[in-house]
């Protein structure tokens, strides 16, 4: 059987006034249906990833990649209409503030049934029971309020599931979710989260998980790609983070503050200029 | 037991007027010791970042009463007041002004404040937080989130402050970054004998940088406890230990 | 080149040395940004010919300007005159040189009294809020209100026809942009936390808007003021075709296209290259209003 995802050598480098900007260096891995994340600081590309793998990356952007298979699909070469296929219907993509990704001017329900019946064909009635299908699957408890409700009149949280429920409900087979839940309070992310879990275990999809927080990634996933510069510096089970091999990852792990050790100055991170290159 | 050095009494901030107003603070009491850090903990909207602006005057406070050195905080207050207590803004990005060099936003600190020897101050400011001449005539964009701190950091203790008000300082930062940040912030609380207020959403943080802390929930405190208590999960409200249990981090279930 | 090198090097770098190297740097930045646009370039290059042209106008013409010649009166251009002579002889080319000085007088005294006091207006209102920023926006209105050409006619009939009292009457009625402009920056302005850090330094008001929320509105505001600058030009230009500008002999260019336009069948350069001159100078202030938004103002870049 075809792995979910096949990625080699990719690459992604955007032309500023200032020079070329070498994002993405030679990123690869392979990946089942399971739960991988990427985590990184902040310009570490990351992000820069994941919108490569969806076909995102905007103009000024240039994408290539020796191979990037989606479930046997060769993505490589193709053009944005080969993307624009799957976007959605089979590659879904959770971003970490649902104000920006869901339409202000439209409700909640009427974004989820034409997600719906853009991807199936669905008639309006079927595609109305199945949304609220969805809304209940993320733990909605009202789903009537939330489907006619406007994205203002919902609190980040319930946005956040609206979201999931707009993704999930084309029953795609990979998800991508860029920091979903870092714009959240702790407490309302737990739930995400949970939900987030639950759903991938029960549908069977491969998640794609990006986060610069490693603690949580730690217990949520199952695979971790730690990036620095543009490159992937180490790939480990998430049950061995707290023994990386790599450097920068310990230093990532060991700098965050801890609980048990109050009022302890932190471990910080020295940066070895070998990791470019390493 | 010594006259506390900050205390904060049945402080309320309420938003609006009327029927549409918004008690964001609801009948807070704390007291802080001089030298202690004090942490306020919650989630957004529990009104923690407001409590930090009515200390300083940026929100007015509707009831209550705050003192620092036994010195009533109103409205109006005079420079040599207003320098005792400094703050430290949460986002990096809007807390430096965008068109002036790290050295003009030092200097303009001075000046407001009339301090003699700024050559001094300022080249002894940036190297205690850790950035050096080199950065001394950079503008904001030429800096990192972390060195954007770090400069708002100087230009709070440049006017050498008796207290240092954090809001979220770290939170928009790197976790690399926050650490080193955090550190620093440590050092320099011993090196200057400073009073903290550090207000911030995770528990961690808070737990490495104070003492003592207090747990909030819209708009007023439910829990008081000290960093010992903390670390041992002595917590007795629900809230305190939703929000422990949530910093512990994902536990999968099944 | 090779010792030229250091300075840029150390411009770009982002390391200086002194407070004077690093605004020079910004400049240099600044300049480099524009370099990057042919348009706005085309429109500084205008614009530099333009304040060239009236600094050297007495070396640049020909003849002068106002000298009648009637015996070569409606000449078409030719070698001797390369845009012909007007009904009195006058060289079309010498007037419009010489024009470039009233022009530039103009559009200099506009900026210069506008700019400024909507700037503060504006700052002001934004800034304190309450009932200052009331009546100063009402204030605003209602000389935004007043239609600009009718104005300044009224204002030029009660006070006699003349350049200063055209170039007061487009001042006064063209302020209020600047203020909303200024009000509507500094909104956005006031809430931010480098503001708040100055306050609780102990700052005054007026040290906040002077020294930290006047200087960040500029840049808007310079963007405004020369996409203005050819409607200032325009505007100038129909009152002295109106006979209220700028009054004879004085070459002004839009007196001249008044005049010339009587001969437009028979003599078509009289009008034509004043003309042409109105059309190619708003045009250059413009292209460079449009450059130095996309260089300046970072919220359409």
């Amino acid at each position: 059987m075809n792995p979910l995802l096949q990625v080699e050598d990719l690459d992604v480098r955007f032309a500023t006034p200032m020079g070329l900007v070498h994002a993405v260096r030679g990123v690869g891995f392979t990946m089942g249906r399971e739960k991988l994340a990427i985590v990184g600081e902040s310009g570490s590309g990351k992000s820069v990833t994941g919108r490569a793998l969806m076909g995102l990356v905007a103009p000024p952007g240039r994408v290539s990649a020796h191979r990037l298979d989606f479930d046997g699909i060769a993505l490589a070469d193709a053009g944005p209409v080969a993307f624009r296929r799957l976007r959605g219907k089979r590659i879904g993509l959770v971003m970490q503030d649902p104000k920006f990704s869901l339409n202000p001017v439209q409700r909640i329900g009427e974004q989820i049934s034409e997600t719906l019946r853009l991807h199936t064909g669905l008639s309006s009635a079927a595609a109305r029971s199945r949304s609220m299908a969805m809304l209940e699957a993320v733990r909605i408890s009202d789903p009537e309020r939330v489907y006619r409700a406007y994205p203002h009149e919902l609190s980040g949280g319930m946005a956040q599931r609206a979201m999931l429920s707009m993704m999930l409900v084309a029953e795609p087979d990979l998800l991508i979710a860029d920091e979903p839940t870092s714009a959240l309070d702790v407490t309302v992310q737990l739930e995400i989260l949970s939900i987030l879990d639950e759903q991938i275990r029960l549908r069977g999809m491969g998640l794609i998980f990006i986060s610069h927080d490693l603690r949580l990634v730690s217990r949520f996933c199952d695979r971790v790609l730690v990036m620095y510069a543009g490159r992937v510096v180490e790939t480990i089970a998430a049950a061995d983070l707290a023994h990386a091999k790599h450097p920068y990852t310990q230093g990532l792990y060991r700098c965050l503050p801890n609980l048990d050790r109050p009022g302890e100055k932190l471990p910080v991170l020295n940066r070895d200029p070998a990791w470019l290159t390493a | 037991m010594s006259l506390p050095f900050l205390e904060v009494a049945a402080l309320e901030v309420s938003f609006g007027a009327g029927a549409q107003a918004v008690r964001a603070v609801r009948g807070v009491s704390f007291a802080v010791q001089r030298g202690e850090s004090f942490g306020l903990v919650g989630e957004s909207g529990s009104g923690k970042s407001t409590i930090l602006r009515a200390l300083v005057g940026l929100n007015p406070a509707s009831g209550g009463s705050m003192r620092v050195d036994g010195v009533e905080l109103g409205m109006t207050r005079d420079k040599a007041l207003r320098r005792r207590m400094q703050m430290v803004f949460q986002d990096p990005y809007g807390s430096l002004h965008p068109r002036q060099t790290v050295d003009s936003q030092l200097s303009e600190a001075l000046r407001i404040q009339s301090l003699a020897d700024g050559e001094r101050r300022i080249r002894t400011i940036l190297d205690q937080v850790g950035l050096g001449p080199r950065f001394r005539f950079r503008y904001p964009h030429q800096l990192s989130g972390g060195q954007r701190q770090r400069v708002a950091i100087a230009r709070a203790l440049i006017v050498e402050p008796e207290i240092l008000l954090l809001d979220e300082p770290t939170s928009a930062l790197d976790v690399s970054v926050q650490a080193e940040v955090l550190n620093l912030l440590m050092a320099l609380r011993q090196e200057r004998n400073l009073t903290y207020i550090f207000v911030s959403h995770d528990l961690s943080v808070i737990a490495t940088m104070c003492g003592r802390l207090a747990v909030m929930q819209s708009g007023a405190i439910v829990e008081e406890l000290s960093a010992s208590q903390l670390r041992d999960r002595h917590t007795t409200t629900d809230y305190a230990r939703t929000l422990l249990a949530a910093s512990e981090g994902y536990r999968p279930q099944g | 080149m090779s010792d030229t090198l250091p300075w840029r090097a150390r411009l770009l770098s982002g390391e200086y040395a002194s407070r004077r190297e690093a605004s020079l740097a910004r400049f240099y930045l600044g300049w480099l940004a524009l370099r990057r646009s042919p348009a706005a370039m085309a429109g500084l290059l205008i614009v530099g010919l333009l304040i060239l042209t009236a600094i050297l106008a007495p070396w640049i013409a020909p003849y002068h300007p106002d000298v009648q010649a009637l015996d070569r009166a409606l000449q078409p251009p030719s070698a001797a005159h390369w845009f012909g002579t007007d009904e009195f002889g006058r060289d079309v080319f010498s007037r419009i040189v010489w024009g470039a000085r009233v022009t530039l007088y103009i559009v200099l005294l506009v900026a210069a009294l506008a700019a400024p006091v909507g700037l503060l207006v504006g700052c002001v209102a934004g800034y304190l809020g309450g009932w200052v920023e009331v009546v100063l926006m009402r204030l605003t209105d209602i000389a935004l209100a007043f239609p600009r050409l009718v104005l300044a006619l009224a204002f030029t009939a009660a006070l006699g026809p003349g350049l200063e009292h055209a170039v007061i009457a487009i001042a006064l009625t063209g302020w209020p942009p600047y203020a909303r402009i200024a009000r509507a920056e500094t909104l956005t302005l006031r809430r931010s936390d480098f503001i708040a850090a100055i306050r609780l330094l102990g700052g005054s008001s007026s040290r906040i808007v002077l020294k930290h929320i006047v200087p960040l509105c500029l840049p808007s505001l310079l963007v405004r003021a020369t996409l203005d600058m050819a409607g200032v030009i325009l505007i100038a230009a129909g009152l002295g075709f109106l006979g209220l500008g700028a009054q004879p002999p004085t070459a002004e260019w839009g007196a001249m296209l008044s005049s010339g336009r009587d001969y437009l069948l028979s003599a078509w350069w009289a009008a034509t290259f004043p003309g042409l001159a109105i059309f190619i100078v708003s045009m250059g202030f413009n292209l460079l209003g449009d450059g130095l938004r996309d260089v300046l103002d970072p919220k359409h870049a």
